[in-house]
């Protein structure tokens, strides 16, 4: 829990949620990871949001069931267009027919978007010339790449590095879009990148396999200040409160993070 | 308007059948928090009522280990739409702490440690319908569920039972606390699916 002071200009925009339900048409799909994949909706109607919010999806059954989930809005706002990437929760309800079920022209309901704290405007005032810092265990990924694709495509030059941990290779999202963005520092819109696998290492990684550690998140050389102004950390609990500790060690203040947990300790049906 | 999705089905969970609008059971526990977990010792733990006219009125952890306590069995719904059924708790009945309260106040603002809020009518939170809890199925409440001790308000969405609980401020006007200020529902009814501003 956080310090509540800290407000910015976009509270006032996203303080009326998208209220009600709208119909949404699959139109493309990508595989991002042998368990995940990223669903591309059409949504008339949908006027956009700030990368990290998230959008609520309803499918409902010809018997008239119907299961809610909410996700993280996987590309920064485009008129009429929703993007989610799931990731497949074995013996999950929703995430299964997202995953390997639905097939372009299906349809479903969305509403949103949701939340304002967790989300990055490029601009934000709040955090000035930066530098930030991403920090992603597993599909916590997904909001912090929107943010990265925002960034991107606002020409913003913020300082940014995206720490994602992961299990091991097959595990990695956005290996391409990645890879790109790392590619050459002096680019616009690029980002430095480290890939902290936890359990298996790709041929010729340099670093070994092991959890999330103190030197992963220290900055890189090229920052002006040891310290970003802004963190944010999207994943399990448990990652979250292990990369909190983390930062704390590094002398970052609460007041400079923002995180955001996901799923179930148990196992979440 | 709905929508059926091809090929969906569900999995029509026979246990599921009372659940408020929207929600699905889980059988874990998930974490829901804004910011850090915050590592409160019950040394230095406490609990403030502060109403509009006189002093602040504080317990200590041993004070508050020192009034009456009962067991509560409640299901709890967040407003990520997860509900759990028959959970277990131990604490006091916020109208323990009111006892010696004097407030002409309805609304009362809701203070963490760590610096989250929430809001809610003071009819909420009396009248056997909220309490401070400091153990979960039999055991200390564990720091991520709000440990040492978080409000247990359990007819509203479970952002309102604020973790890591450390004052109560009587309000002569309605307030939006943390969530409720970032779009979500001012009162946060799960039975009425109050979840966001607007519903």
């Amino acid at each position: 829990m956080t310090d509540t002071n800290t407000t910015d200009s976009s509270v006032e925009e996203i303080r009326s949620v998208g209220n009600h339900w709208r119909k949404a048409t699959l139109i493309d799909l990508h595989s991002q990871s042998w368990h995940s994949r990223t669903l591309v909706l059409r949504v008339p109607g949908w006027t956009g949001h700030l990368p990290g919010q998230h959008v609520d999806i309803r499918l409902t059954a010809a018997d008239g069931y119907s299961a809610q989930r909410s996700y993280s809005l996987a590309e920064p706002a485009t008129p009429d267009r929703v993007a989610v990437t799931v990731d497949l929760l074995p013996h999950g309800e929703v995430s299964p027919y997202l995953v390997e079920g639905m097939e372009i022209g299906d349809e479903l309901d969305v509403r949103g978007p949701i939340g304002g704290w967790f989300v990055w405007e490029p601009g934000d005032p709040s955090i000035g010339d930066g530098p930030v810092l991403l920090i992603a265990g597993g599909s916590g990924v997904v909001p912090l790449v929107t943010m990265l694709r925002a960034r991107k495509r606002a020409g913003d030059a913020t300082p940014t590095m995206l720490v994602y941990s992961l299990r091991g290779p097959r595990d990695l999202m956005y290996g391409p879009e990645l890879e790109e963005m790392s590619a050459d520092l002096s680019a616009p819109g690029s980002a430095e990148v480290r890939l902290v696998y936890t359990r298996k290492i790709p041929d010729g990684h340099p670093r070994p396999a092991s959890h999330l550690a103190v030197e992963d998140i220290r900055p890189p050389s090229a920052w002006p200040d040891p310290l970003a102004a802004r963190v944010y950390v999207c994943g399990s609990s448990g990652f979250v409160d292990h990369a909190t500790r983390l930062l704390h060690e590094v002398g970052y203040p609460d007041d400079r993070l923002r995180t955001e947990r996901f799923g179930a300790t148990g196992v979440d049906r | 308007m709905v929508t059926i999705s091809r090929g969906f089905f569900g999995h029509h969970d026979s246990r599921a059948v009372d659940l408020p609008p929207g929600q699905h059971l889980t059988n874990g526990f998930p974490v829901l928090t804004a910011g850090p977990t915050q590592l409160i010792s019950t040394e230095v733990w406490s609990f403030t009522i502060t109403p509009e006219i006189g002093d602040p009125r504080r317990w200590s952890w041993e004070e508050m280990m020192a009034l009456p306590s009962e067991e509560i069995n409640v299901d709890i719904h967040c407003v990520t739409r997860w509900t759990k059924l028959g959970t277990h708790w131990r604490g006091v009945a916020l109208d323990t702490f009111f006892e010696d309260i004097a407030t002409d106040n309805e609304y009362a603002m809701v203070h963490s440690y760590g610096g989250y809020t929430t809001n809610l009518p003071l009819e909420d939170l009396v009248g056997g319908k909220a309490w401070i809890v400091y153990e979960y199925e039999g055991e200390p409440l564990q720091v991520e569920h709000g440990g040492p001790a978080r409000l247990l308000v359990p007819h509203l969405y479970f952002w309102k039972s604020a973790k890591w609980v450390k004052g109560i401020t009587m309000q002569r006007f309605d307030e939006p606390g943390f969530w409720e200020g970032f779009g979500y529902h001012n009162y946060g009814n799960p039975w009425r699916e109050e979840r966001y501003a607007g519903d």
